[in-house]
């Protein structure tokens, strides 16, 4: 793509930037973040690891959410719940 | 990768000491490398006015023509033949230096000619953070937040 191509596609939606702030990018910035790859749809990709949880994060949400629904089942409220979770694992959520 | 390579040209500048100054330089932005593309077009231009005495009035309009076709096509595009060859030259990277830093032309020759690894490891850091092909593979599923 050449520099008119890419300066348009920036003016142009869904950035609709303004020619000083292209002006103060990198080609890094403008390759790795504006122009990052897209779905079919048109929909931008994430970047890979950028905000995917890790594994253990998933493992937690995973665990609580089976806590939450056995207690519930149980007829524990949801408060209760939270804070026994939250005691367990030493304040956090 | 750190926030400050993300950001890029909108982060805070690298901040180096050479000899007893301290010197704030910003990365390559499309700012710079225009900046660098009207020296080389203006070193052209010089040239070109430097040797008018000897051509006649056509053959001048001719390479004047010429020199303004160069132009509309590119030929003094930052990372084409003539801007490459500019910036491997000891005035090219002083003129680099004088863009990114702020500072004067002659405080970058000055710099370039005293300091010349400092000068070569600040620019390759630059080069480094502003483009793309100059990156290290970013490693799909690990974690940017944590780097």
């Amino acid at each position: 793509m050449n520099s008119l191509a890419v300066v348009a596609s920036l003016t142009d939606q869904p950035y609709l930037l303004s020619m000083d702030q292209i002006a103060e990018l990198t080609d890094y910035q403008i390759w790795r973040i504006y122009g990052k790859e897209r779905d079919d749809r048109g929909v931008p990709k994430a970047i890979p690891g950028s905000l995917a949880p890790s594994k253990r994060e998933s493992g937690i949400v995973e665990a609580k959410a089976k806590y939450l629904s056995m207690g519930v089942a149980l007829g524990i409220s949801i408060d209760e719940l939270n804070a026994a979770w939250s005691k367990k694992n030493g304040g956090r959520n | 990768m750190s926030t400050s390579q993300s950001l890029g040209g909108n982060a805070a500048p690298i901040v180096a000491v050479i000899g007893d100054n301290e010197y704030k330089f910003g990365l390559l932005t499309q700012k710079i490398k225009s900046g660098i593309e009207r020296i080389v077009q203006s070193r052209a231009r010089t040239e070109l006015f430097r040797d008018k005495n000897d051509m006649g009035d056509e053959e001048f309009k001719l390479a004047y023509g010429a020199y303004m076709d160069r132009i509309s096509s590119g030929a003094f595009a930052f990372g084409g033949v003539n801007c490459r060859g500019f910036l491997t030259s000891t005035d090219g990277l002083a003129n680099l230096v004088h863009l990114m830093a702020g500072i004067s032309l002659d405080e970058g020759h000055r710099l370039v000619a005293e300091y010349s690894e400092e000068i070569a490891a600040v620019v390759g850091q630059i080069f480094t953070e502003s483009f793309r092909s100059t990156r290290k593979a970013e490693t799909p599923g690990k974690s940017e937040i944590s780097e």
